[in-house]
């Protein structure tokens, strides 16, 4: 392990040694290739980062670059489900009603079940 | 923008649980004495055989209760009169009484005054006669029960 960290220090300062030496042009082109190795690095760090949270991000990247869209369509599923609540509600109430006003009705409730009725009915309504 | 998120996500969350309350109040299979006194009091007729009653009947009974508060004296003595004949017809018979109910509503007072009359000579009419009139004409008495 020390015989590594030695010889890695040998190469470092052989190569400072020699950096040290380069011509400014040189050594101006080697900044900036550096600092376009680095920066690629970052972007390529972050897009793996970014996989990581899976659709979740994918998500909310999209709702953040179509915020309009993403708002229209969260009213639209409001819109529905609240539509299908009230016709949910409204059939139960219909209902409900139906057979609690069919009780008080003018007819009792066998007038309207009984088939002998109104077979009777259509019977007698023939010429 | 997270505020719109959030909103909607609230909204949905709230419609939802009214989604869900509404299935958890639909699907309540309340015994006879956990009734409260006012719908034990409409539905006493139904007193002795509530607890064989099914969850859908009962269901049904509850929401009759829950309207009687709104009629007449009249309509709350018709109701209490025929609850347990109601409760006793199958779901067959309960459909047919509903489907000619809602044509016999929209009818205009005369047939309906002319439909009681009917009804109350059919009632009239000895039994005798009435299967006597099945008999001679069986087509149109079946074509009703389809």
């Amino acid at each position: 392990m020390r015989d590594e960290n030695d010889i890695a220090k040998a190469i470092v300062g052989l190569l400072e040694e020699n950096t040290s030496r380069l011509d400014n042009k040189i050594t101006n082109r080697l900044a900036v290739a550096r600092q376009q190795a680095v920066s690629a690095h970052a972007k390529r760090q972050q897009q793996n980062q970014g996989r990581n949270f899976g659709f979740l991000h994918s998500l909310v990247h999209y709702v953040h670059n179509h915020i309009g869209a993403s708002s229209a369509v969260l009213a639209c599923s409001a819109v529905l489900i609240a539509f299908m609540v009230t016709q949910q509600l409204n059939n139960k109430e219909a209902e409900g009603q139906g057979d609690a006003f069919l009780l008080a009705s003018e007819l009792p409730p066998e007038a309207f079940a009984d088939q002998e009725f109104h077979a009777w009915l259509e019977q007698s309504s023939q010429p | 923008m997270v505020r719109t998120i959030l909103s909607a996500l609230i909204l949905m969350s709230g419609l939802l649980t009214g989604v869900c309350y509404a299935d958890n109040h639909g699907s309540a299979q309340p015994s006879w004495s956990q009734l409260s006194n006012e719908q034990r009091q409409v539905l006493s007729p139904l007193g002795k055989e509530w607890d064989n009653l099914r969850p859908w009947q009962r269901e049904k009974m509850l929401d009759i209760a829950r309207d009687y508060p709104k009629m007449s004296h009249e309509q709350q003595d018709r109701v209490q009169r025929r609850l347990t004949h109601w409760s006793r017809m199958t779901p067959y018979e309960r459909e047919k009484a509903r489907e000619r109910y809602q044509k016999f509503k929209a009818l205009p007072p005369e047939k309906k005054q002319e439909l009681k009359q009917k009804w109350r000579q059919y009632q009239s009419l000895p039994k005798s006669e009435r299967d006597a009139m099945q008999q001679n004409d069986p087509d149109t008495f079946d074509a009703l029960d389809e």
